[in-house]
């Protein structure tokens, strides 16, 4: 194809590639051309590009993405089949290392790996090859996708609090500690690298900590700090979790062990003093006295689970102990002595536990009085979850509102209690009622009370709504279940908005005539078997046989319900061909008929009908499903708005404004043409051998073939 | 080229008149509390557009998806119901104006609202426990809300379980589903348009985002029943045959019963007895024909003073004479309305207004989703054959036993200039009774008549060829 040597174009490629610092088109595109160009290089280009992915800066990274993207587009194989080897961990760690922005750039990319982009183009040269890589591949990456979404949509609620100036202070505090503790740990087992590496991160902190003190900071930069703080302390944040976890094992385990000893178990408690002495760059007291708040903060959301005393046997507890705060630590060993007066000669095993256990409570309270005495204790804010639950247990203080405040909408509740009170009406229910009898109103000679009666049974009128829980977010029809039925009608809002959206401008759509009445008499609406289904059980409610009534309806209920879902589906398929019971009216409509332009509607030849369905909804299918049907490429002709405005002249040697399909032997009535001036034969064609039929059955004969 | 970056496949907003519309929205925000009405009236050319936010909220008894935008046309008159508290967002694309908005006031209407779920209840309870369902005769005056009712009925027997209510429209002037001038009856087995004012799509080529529907149609063509009861009669006795047919060959039907809507009869100002007569007649002739067994009489509270109008006394006068046979099987109710609060007010020109649209709907589409492309037809004079109803212009002029005629029409501008023709099944050479028997295939509007070639145009709604049958010329006219 080229005689320029491997490396001429292999080093062409590259420093096209490297041009690609921005996100540009041009680039793109000629890369892609480039590419289709010099096809025999194709592996070699797919290894270049893949460095690219990897090596570029993650601002990058997309760019190179978007080549790939567009080489696989444009060329296709084998392109698609060398990137798709690497595919999934390029895109994988790719995603990991940008930002959301890109991310979400991503995403859309990927979508259209799956879905062609352009759903209504036909002439679109791509959408025949969808999708676009190996459906392993994209099922790793959209596994992948569905689980990276889901954490980061926890990661932003955890984030959620907005930084502030003595928040971030708290959460370097925090850390500090944390990292303080790995320094220990790790120390005894002796990974200096990791002291070492750790020491780092303090001084960092520290310093970051400085600077925060320092001056005011805009609200981006402290975004910023917290961001940074949250990524560069994954490590730290897991720890700490942890750390939490065998606290709370640990309270478990000793729970009768006085408060003293179980703060003997702190492993931290002896290491973390060297440290902090040792580390003189560390603000002692400015340290301490955050410290504290920070870490029972944390611990707070363990509220329920550890009861209030709880809070006080957090991890970072001895740390406090260990900063030379006198105050509290003067206030340590009164704590244990406390525990010495138990004697235990003169009481009873129970009565030992039950005092063990008080004294145990009492410790804590003191030292709860005083580390709150000393401003040590960090008391939830009114509107944490902790105060509003003071305040409701404590009063029925109007202080409500705060609690209402942070309560879902009020709309969202009451939504709730009334599908909740709805569930518990059943449609037997109703039907037993004595409520509701018209015949109470039925007329008497003499005298008579026709006015209906006012009877406001709200519980009804919401049956009426919430009787079917799940509402259609398309149309708003409701159903029993979420599974089977609301899919079904909700794929065929699909298939009809596609369809609206592909036959804009494309089709025309016209009236039908109406029925005439046979045909009127003996159209379904619906499903005529439904009617057996339905047992009503009419002398059974008449007879007042009640329970068995009750049983059969039971079996009844669940009867008719499943035979709700079959009636949707051929519901739905009505829907697509709005005129399923398709009479053909030869004499008076054939023209019509052959020239309306969705003419499978129209017509009664049912093969040729079913084709065309078929096809459609294997492109549906395509849709929905996108990663199950590789191999269903198949097309609709492109031009159904030209096939539809074809004709034949009439020939003058014809007399008879009559012809008959050959294909599909339906009579083809002539019409007036008015831009021609002639009378045609609508919807026509003639073929080679000169015979004559529908433009429509022409093609679609051409298309199976 | 594909560079990247595309716009994500399948959203839903794909309408570009909604497009349209978003670009310069002015977003109002409006909470609708519990058991509350809000009624919107639109000025001409005005379109507005209402989005649920959260609650329960339905329009005549069609609830509707909440986050999705709906779009009314132009002067259309509507109520959104709030089942529980509802918010909901409206914008007009044309920010001066604004719709007028008004809300009802709570007791009077919850009052009559419970008294539609009571009725609701009952009827459905007939369904549920006996093989033959309600056939509920809504009678009442003039802008007594019997359209609203019916339209409420037979979304309400749709919900629970999936009946199919047959509608049966027994007033010419409103087109439901079709366009003005005929009695027809539609089977309803999906939810109805709540956007359109005639309350959807009768069947087309295509697809539309509401499941269509398929009336039968008889036609009527006059504009006002006191110009030819008999022919009324005539019109409303073959259409029950029909319905009687549909109705005795799917047991769901008969289970799911009719709704049955009727014009106010009792409104022309100076009736004599003779017409008084014939009213009395087509009442007992609908409940005899299509098998009423629940009558329901929508009154204003002061109906009383006046007995002769009073469509209370007449159905009770006829249940003890001519009806006496069937009254026990009859269940008589009478529902009193609030004015103003909870009945649409319909004036004349909001009614020629409906009729417009129906028309237009017929053979257009409603310019959102439906679109239709009509087609039309030249054709000689001496190819068609046209009837006319005959209009008695008073009360003596007809002879009670006479039988109702169609007279020919001579094809010419002046008769059919703009006119709306009734395109029959009965073949064009057909005797005159059996072109008034004969369903109705579609209508056609004719659009140009050129008396010195001979020759007009025929708007019809099928592309292709006038069918060779006998046309009803009606008392509607149409200019495009
Ligand atoms: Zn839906
Ligand atoms: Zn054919």
């Amino acid at each position: 194809m080229t005689n320029k040597s491997e490396n001429v174009v292999l080093k062409e490629f590259s420093s096209m590639l490297d041009e690609l610092t921005f996100n540009s088109g041009p680039i793109i595109a000629s890369l892609a051309k480039f590419s289709e160009e010099h096809i025999e290089y194709s592996q070699q280009i797919v290894e270049l590009v893949e460095k690219k992915i990897t090596k570029s800066v993650p601002k990058q990274k997309l760019y190179a993405i978007y080549v790939l993207d567009s080489i696989c587009k444009n060329v296709g194989s084998p392109y698609t089949i060398y990137f798709s080897r690497n595919l999934a961990k390029l895109f994988k760690s790719t995603y990991l290392i940008v930002d959301n922005k890109t991310r979400q750039s991503l995403i859309n990319t990927f979508k259209t790996w799956v879905i062609p982009p352009n759903t209504g183009g036909t002439n679109d040269p791509t959408s025949n090859t969808y999708p676009l890589f190996d459906q392993d591949v994209l099922k790793n990456i959209e596994n992948f996708l569905i689980r990276a979404s889901a954490l980061h949509e926890r990661q932003i609620k955890m984030v959620t609090p907005k930084p502030t100036i003595p928040l971030l202070l708290k959460e370097i505090d925090r850390l500090i500690m944390i990292c303080n503790n790995i320094v220990n740990i790790t120390a005894n087992n002796g990974s200096a690298t990791q002291v070492e590496k750790t020491n780092a991160k303090i001084i960092l902190l520290q310093e970051l900590r400085q600077e925060l003190l320092k001056r005011e900071l805009p609200q981006e930069a402290l975004k910023q700090v917290q961001d940074q703080l949250t990524q560069n302390f994954v490590k730290e944040q897991k720890y700490s979790l942890q750390l939490q976890q065998q606290q709370q094992q640990q309270q478990k385990l000793v729970n009768i062990s006085p408060p003293s000893s179980q703060l003997q178990q702190f492993p931290l408690s002896q290491a973390n003093k060297n440290i902090l002495f040792s580390n003189s760059s560390i603000p002692i007291n400015n340290g301490a006295n955050i410290n504290a708040p920070a870490v029972i903060n944390n611990t707070s959301d363990e509220f329920s689970n550890n009861g209030i005393f709880g809070m006080s046997q957090n991890p970072l507890f001895p740390s406090t102990n260990t900063t030379a705060n006198n105050n509290i630590s003067s206030t340590i060993p009164n704590a244990s002595k406390a525990t010495d007066t138990i004697n235990i000669s003169r009481t009873s095993p129970e009565e030992f536990i039950h005092q063990l256990q008080e004294n145990k409570i009492n410790n804590l309270q003191k030292l709860y009085n005083s580390l709150k005495e000393n401003d040590l204790l960090y008391i939830p804010g009114k509107e944490s979850i902790v105060g509003l639950c003071n305040n409701y247990l404590s009063s029925n203080s109007i202080d409500s509102i705060d609690l209402i405040k942070n309560l879902p909408p009020l709309e969202l509740l009451n939504n709730l209690v009334q599908d909740s009170i709805s569930i518990k009406l059943d449609l037997n229910a109703f039907i037993n009622s004595s409520n509701f009898q018209l015949n109470n109103w039925t007329i008497n000679n003499t005298n008579i009370d026709t006015n209906i009666s006012i009877k406001n049974d709200n519980n009804y009128v919401q049956f009426l709504y919430r009787y079917k829980p799940c509402k259609c977010s398309m149309c708003g029809k409701r159903y029993v279940t979420k599974s089977t039925e609301l899919n079904e009608h909700l794929d065929w809002h699909f298939r009809i908005n596609k369809k609206l959206k592909n036959n804009r401008n494309k089709v025309l759509q016209s009236r039908n005539w109406y029925l005439n009445d046979d045909e009127w008499i003996h159209t379904p609406n619906s499903n005529n078997n439904d009617t057996d289904a339905i047992v009503f059980n009419d002398n059974s409610v008449s007879n007042g046989g009640m329970n068995e009534y009750n049983n059969h309806a039971n079996v009844n209920h669940r009867l008719f319900d499943k035979n709700l879902t079959g009636n949707l589906s051929i519901h739905g398929l009505a829907q697509e061909n709005p005129n399923p019971f398709s009479f053909t009216r030869i004499n008076d409509t054939a023209a019509a008929a052959a020239t309306s332009s969705n003419s499978d509607n129209n017509n009664n030849n049912n093969s040729r009908k079913r084709s065309f369905d078929h096809n459609t909804n294997i492109r549906d299918n395509d849709f929905i499903t996108p990663l199950h049907n590789v191999n269903n490429k198949k097309h609709r002709p492109d031009k159904i708005q030209d096939i539809n405005l074809m004709f034949e002249v009439i020939p003058d040697s014809s007399n008879s404004m009559e012809i008959e399909c050959y294909m599909c032997k339906d009579v083809i009535q002539g019409i007036y043409n008015e831009d021609e001036g002639q009378w045609v034969w609508p919807n026509c064609i003639k073929t080679d051998d000169g015979n004559y039929c529908h433009a429509t059955c022409y093609y679609e004969i051409q298309q199976n073939q | 080229m594909s560079v990247g970056n595309i716009e994500q496949a399948g959203s839903i907003s794909t309408d570009y008149h909604m497009e349209d519309a978003l670009n310069n929205n002015n977003e109002h925000l409006i909470t609708i509390p519990r058991e509350h009405e809000l009624k919107f009236q639109l000025l001409p050319d005005q379109q507005l557009i209402i989005e649920i936010v959260y609650g329960i909220a339905e329009i005549f008894g069609t609830e509707l998806a909440n986050n999705i935008k709906y779009i009314f046309n132009n002067q259309d008159i509507f109520s959104i119901y709030a089942v529980d508290k509802t918010q909901l967002k409206w914008y007009t694309k044309e920010s001066a104006v604004e719709p007028m908005i008004t809300q009802s006031p709570n007791s009077a209407y919850a009052e009559y609202k419970i008294k539609i779920y009571n009725l609701h209840f009952a009827l459905d309870k007939m369904r549920f426990t006996s093989s033959q369902g309600p056939n509920v005769l809504v009678i009442g005056g003039k802008n007594t809300g019997k359209t609203t009712l019916c339209k409420t009925l037979v979304s309400y027997a749709i919900k629970v379980k999936n009946f199919t209510p047959l509608y049966v429209n027994l007033n010419p002037t409103d087109g439901i589903f079709t366009p003005p001038g005929c009695l027809s009856a539609t089977t309803i087995y999906d939810i109805l348009d709540v956007t359109a004012p005639n309350w959807g799509q009768s069947a087309t080529t295509g697809v539309t985002t509401i499941p269509s529907t398929q009336p039968i149609i008889k036609n009527f063509g006059l504009e006002y029943i006191h110009t030819n009861y008999s022919l009324y009669n005539t019109i409303l006795s073959q259409l029950s045959i029909v319905t009687n047919s549909k109705i005795m060959k799917d047991p769901l039907l008969r289970r799911s019963g009719c709704i049955i809507d009727t014009p106010s009869l009792l409104d022309k100002s100076d009736m004599g007895a003779n017409e008084k007569e014939h009213v009395n007649k087509i009442i007992s002739q609908i409940i005899k024909l299509y098998n009423v067994n629940v009558i329901v009489i929508l009154k204003e509270e002061k109906d009383d003073e006046d007995n002769s109008n009073n469509y209370e006394e007449i159905i009770k006068q006829q249940l003890t004479s001519s009806l006496s046979s069937i009254k026990d099987s009859i269940s008589l109710l009478t529902l009193p309305i609030v004015k103003k609060s909870n009945v649409v007010e319909i004036d004349d020109v909001y009614k020629r207004f409906l009729q417009r649209v129906a028309i237009r709907d017929y053979f257009y589409g409603n310019s959102l989703n439906t679109v239709l492309s009509p087609y039309t037809v030249s054709s000689s004079f001496n190819k068609l054959t046209v009837w006319e109803p005959v209009v008695y212009n008073n009360d003596t002029d007809e002879d009670k036993n006479e039988e109702p005629k169609l007279e020919p029409v001579t094809v010419n501008a002046s008769n059919l200039q703009h006119a709306i023709v009734a395109i029959t099944f009965a073949e064009r050479n057909a005797d005159p009774d059996t072109v008034l028997s004969s369903s109705i295939m579609g209508f056609g509007l004719i659009n140009e008549v050129n008396d010195t070639r001979k020759k007009l145009r025929i708007l019809i709604p099928v592309p292709g060829q006038m069918p060779d049958k006998a046309l009803i010329l009606t008392q509607y006219r149409y200019l495009e």
